[in-house]
């Protein structure tokens, strides 16, 4: 159960004080009420919520990952982004999460000519290495570079939510380890699961509306830690990937 | 990994570590690991870890090794220290190590060996919070973050330099509501979580003093606390009365109506106000005085013995004691002077590290010292002056480093005993102190790679020949002769829990208590300070001559240089990890920060190589433009710069801090202090 829930709105209003800032969705697209409706299906929808304003980029989440996931050196399901601003003294740093969106309308699946790659019925789109050619279209057609091409396996990897340690009853890596609760896995389509009961309490926002793909990865608090607000990439005086210099696509 | 033992589980297949996760049953970590945890394989099969024992065959430092069998290491480290004792005797040994579980063995060893010379953590890092507090308060109080209404941090980073379960509780306070005030000339990451205010470095005690001049007279403070849980209000009130707002704002840079409001919004806010005691203390040459005001602050708020406000913990479980059948017999007297009457309120027998080097290297030693045993400690990375180390390493006669990885230290040393990692090893039980009361068990869950042996091991591999060599006052071999489990026994005697069941649930909480609050507000209990109270004005300071109300002086400024600041990111712990191939690949080169202003004036673009010079060294580096840093400090994330080529992934990128850092220490303490060099940056020209 949610320990948030109780107050959450108080929290959220001394946010905004704070951050002196009207607007909450600037960057992304309040959640629709479909997405977080009645489940009529016996079949969970996956998704993750991540409040930016508790992470502190740490890099657990990051290194989580490439242990659980075998992620070669170099490559990444999962990683956090540092984002600058500001002025001396008025200056700021804000950490954005990333990973596969685990998009409903997902730009990768339709381009693979093998069918390897798929939204497997439960929110998670997967990759069947059995399938997987290698011949890395979906890499190109995602619009936000979560594919990568794995040297030692020959084919192409991504986050899949850690759909081994779900089939264990484990929450993904990535989740399990956050000190500060700063990633919330759940089932969409449980209206009272966590995950479906923060998303209803807060203002929430997808990275990338505009590409109409609708994340299921949804955040708290992107509205001033989006890198891909292009409308205003001087807002930034620096954005760190820690992606390395060799290690995209 | 690192001090705060997060309860972990380990997912093994066919004897390899696959997995760690953390331990949800675990109170403090409650089930999340950070990176350096999850990054735990990487330090057990990392391929730079020291293999098999290795003995020296170049010149010294020269990076020249032959590899050893364990017998041939240990007749070889047997050999040299009964040369050592021969000829000046136990005292001729320097022993030095650091915090950890398996410590205490290798601290017994020196200690039937016999050598007065021991140096170890304390001094690198919160010698100066604790005789400070302890002074004031008669203990370091715990902090009930998650129930406070204000939270003020001088420097402490808890976000990035994490500390269970300060760094958790941190967010769910911010969360609720709480104010977070940060008092830094660097924006970490904890300040960028709350308010940042970037005070001038070195001036943060009188940013303290002008609280309490504010709350004094604006009669803010507690009078019923005071009056009741202090002495010495008159003498401070007049102490403080100088140190107004507007004097404090020329000192500080932070401006006067933002203290005098901040004075009042923690009165507002009081008793569930925490002022942060910190843990890190080597800054400043007189950071026990700057500390002391620290529970000062506290105790004119009442912020104590209250919800949300300052409390000392239950503490930790009693655990039975191992008889070590250590009889008392006569040593020398401490090679350095590091005693009572030098430094009358440092603790004597962890040591002084800045003062023993440089009391050596001057000579003025009492007599020699020519042997160093080394055990899981980085001098030459940790100790301000790093050159300085290196100048000591070479006047020594003989060096024994144990660790796991090819350190700095190692890198000089004569030998290196290869040990185990955590993972690999059953090591002493472990109780933390705190709000819950637990204890954890470390035990292996992979065999020990290569030939790696626990320091237990080792020191029983020494110690029958080291007996055959000297006739001690206990032989070795039988104070040494027991095992781990028998020794975790006899801390689990007390307990209603054997290691059989311990190693199967892997902790065991005691019985919940409910923290009493308020015994120290009706009298019930009094402070450990000479007064029972405490004590704004300190007799037992002013009696050793020193200061009996912590008093200001204004920091030496030239002003075309910065001051030097160092610290941490949240994947790396003092100089322990940035080896590790994962935790590095987030950061795989320090910089050095430097503030817009400072940047255009020198003509630095953000990733050019610079020149940073101080009185003590020299070094180049990549400069870090970002506003998140004040244009008279500059800041270099510590462990880089290795001068060891065993560290492979770390070898040649990046600068070292501590080849900048003055020898400077705190005054009372002999804390290192780090914060107290200047430097010059230059650009670089062809970069």
């Amino acid at each position: 159960m949610s320990k948030y829930t109780g107050d959450s709105k108080v929290t959220r209003r001394a946010f905004l004080k704070n951050l002196g800032q009207a607007s909450v969705a600037v960057a992304g697209a309040v959640v629709s009420g479909e997405a977080v409706g009645a489940a009529v299906e016996r079949k969970p929808r996956y998704g993750m919520l991540i409040d930016t304003r508790k992470c502190v980029g740490c890099h657990a989440c990051s290194i989580a990952c490439r242990s659980e996931n075998n992620v070669p050196e170099g490559k990444h399901r999962s990683w956090v982004e540092y984002l600058e601003q500001g002025t001396y003294p008025d200056a700021s740093i804000h950490f954005l999460p990333r990973l596969c969106n685990q998009c409903s309308i997902p730009r990768c699946t339709s381009v693979c000519p093998t069918d390897a790659t798929y939204e497997r019925g439960d929110g998670i789109v997967v990759i069947d290495p059995e399938l997987c050619i290698g011949c890395k279209y979906c890499i190109v057609a995602c619009p936000y570079d979560v594919r990568f091409f794995n040297p030692h396996t020959g084919v192409v990897d991504k986050c899949d939510f850690c759909a081994d340690r779900l089939a264990e009853g484990m929450e993904p890596a990535c989740v399990a380890t956050c000190f500060n609760r700063a990633r919330i896995f759940g089932d969409l389509k449980d209206a009272n699961s966590q995950i479906s009961q923060l998303i209803a309490e807060h203002s929430v926002a997808v990275l990338m509306p505009e590409k109409e793909t609708e994340p299921n990865v949804f955040y708290i608090g992107i509205e001033y830690a989006n890198e891909q607000d292009a409308a205003a990439p001087e807002h930034y005086v620096r954005v760190t990937r820690h992606r390395g210099p060799a290690e995209t696509r | 990994m690192c001090v705060n033992k997060c309860g972990i589980q380990c997912h093994v297949v066919d004897g390899v570590l696959q997995k760690i996760d953390g331990d949800p049953r675990n109170p403090k970590s409650a089930g999340g690991i950070c990176a350096k945890g999850q990054a735990g394989i990487m330090a057990l099969y990392d391929p730079d870890r020291v293999k098999h024992p290795m003995i020296r065959s170049g010149a010294r430092g020269e990076g020249k090794w032959r590899r050893a069998s364990w017998e041939e290491a240990n007749a070889y480290v047997a050999d040299n220290l009964a040369k050592i004792i021969k000829k000046y005797g136990p005292e001729g040994l320097l022993w030095s190590s650091s915090t950890d579980l398996t410590e205490q063995f290798f601290v017994k060893l020196g200690k039937y060996i016999g050598t007065p010379n021991f140096v170890r953590h304390a001094t690198l890092c919160l010698a100066s919070r604790n005789v400070g507090y302890f002074g004031t308060m008669g203990g370091v109080p715990d902090s009930d973050i998650r129930n406070s209404k204000y939270i003020l941090m001088f420097g402490a980073n808890r976000l990035e330099s994490f500390e269970l379960p300060y760094n958790i509780e941190l967010i769910t306070a911010i969360e609720r509501g709480a104010k977070l005030v940060v008092v830094d000339p660097r924006q970490t990451v904890t300040a960028a979580k709350g308010e940042w205010l970037p005070i001038r470095p070195r001036t943060d005690m009188a940013l303290t003093l002008a609280l309490m001049h504010v709350l004094i007279e604006e009669d803010l403070y507690d009078k019923t606390f005071v009056a009741d849980a202090t002495t010495g209000l008159a003498a401070l009130r007049e102490h403080v009365k100088l140190y107004t707002p507007q004097w404090a704002e020329k000192e500080t840079d932070i401006p006067a109506g933002k203290i005098v409001t901040m004075a009042r919004e923690l009165a507002a806010a009081a008793p569930s106000v925490v002022i942060f005691p910190g843990r890190r203390s080597s800054w400043y040459t007189n950071d026990t005085q700057f500390r002391r005001t620290l529970p000062m602050l506290m105790a004119l708020l009442g912020a104590f013995d209250a919800p949300g406000a300052s409390f000392f913990n239950r503490g930790k479980v009693q655990l039975g004691e191992f008889d070590w059948e250590l009889e008392p017999f006569d040593i020398a007297e401490r090679v350095d002077g590091f005693d009572e009457e030098r430094f009358p309120l440092a603790h004597h027998g962890d040591g002084g590290y800045v003062h023993l080097r440089d009391t050596l290297l001057a000579g003025r030693g009492k007599y020699p010292v020519k042997g160093w045993m080394i055990y899981k400690q980085n001098p030459v990375a940790a100790v301000a002056d790093g050159n300085a180390t290196v100048e000591l390493m070479k006047t020594m006669d003989f060096i024994c480093v144990i660790d796991i990885q090819p350190s700095q230290t190692a890198w000089m040393a004569d030998v290196i005993l290869p040990e185990t990692t955590y993972l690999e090893r059953l090591d002493p039980i472990w109780s933390p102190s705190g709000s819950v009361q637990y204890v954890g068990i470390r035990q292996p869950v992979v065999k020990p790679q290569f030939e790696s042996r626990t320091v237990l091991e080792i020191i029983q591999g020494l110690a029958p020949l080291l007996d055959k060599k000297h006739q001690f006052e206990t032989p070795l071999a039988d104070a040494f002769d027991f095992t781990m489990e028998q020794f975790v026994d006899a801390q689990l005697a007390p307990l209603p829990i054997d290691r059989e069941q311990l190693s199967k649930d892997g902790i065991w909480i005691a019985p919940p208590e409910n923290t009493i609050l308020g015994e120290y507000r009706s009298g019930k209990k009094t402070f450990k300070t000479p007064s029972g109270k405490i004590e704004f004005v300190s007799e037992r300071f002013r009696r050793n001559g020193y200061d009996a109300l912590p008093t200001y002086e204004s920091p030496k400024v030239e002003p075309e240089k910065q001051r030097l600041v160092t610290g941490r990111f949240a994947w790396f712990t003092h100089s322990a990890n940035q080896n590790n191939r994962w935790l590095n690949a987030l950061l795989p080169e320090n910089t050095v920060w430097i503030n817009p202003e400072l940047a255009k004036r020198k003509g630095i673009k953000d990733g050019d190589y610079v020149n940073v010079s101080s009185s003590a060294g020299r070094v180049k580096i990549k400069a870090y433009v970002t506003p998140r840093i004040r244009p008279d400090t500059v800041y270099i994330t510590h462990g880089f710069g290795t001068n060891s080529a065993g560290q492979t992934t770390l070898f040649g990128k990046g600068g070292a801090d501590q080849i900048l850092m003055a020898s400077k220490a705190d005054a009372i303490t002999n804390n290192q202090a780090l914060h107290e060099t200047l430097v010059e940056i230059t650009r670089i020209a062809d970069s």
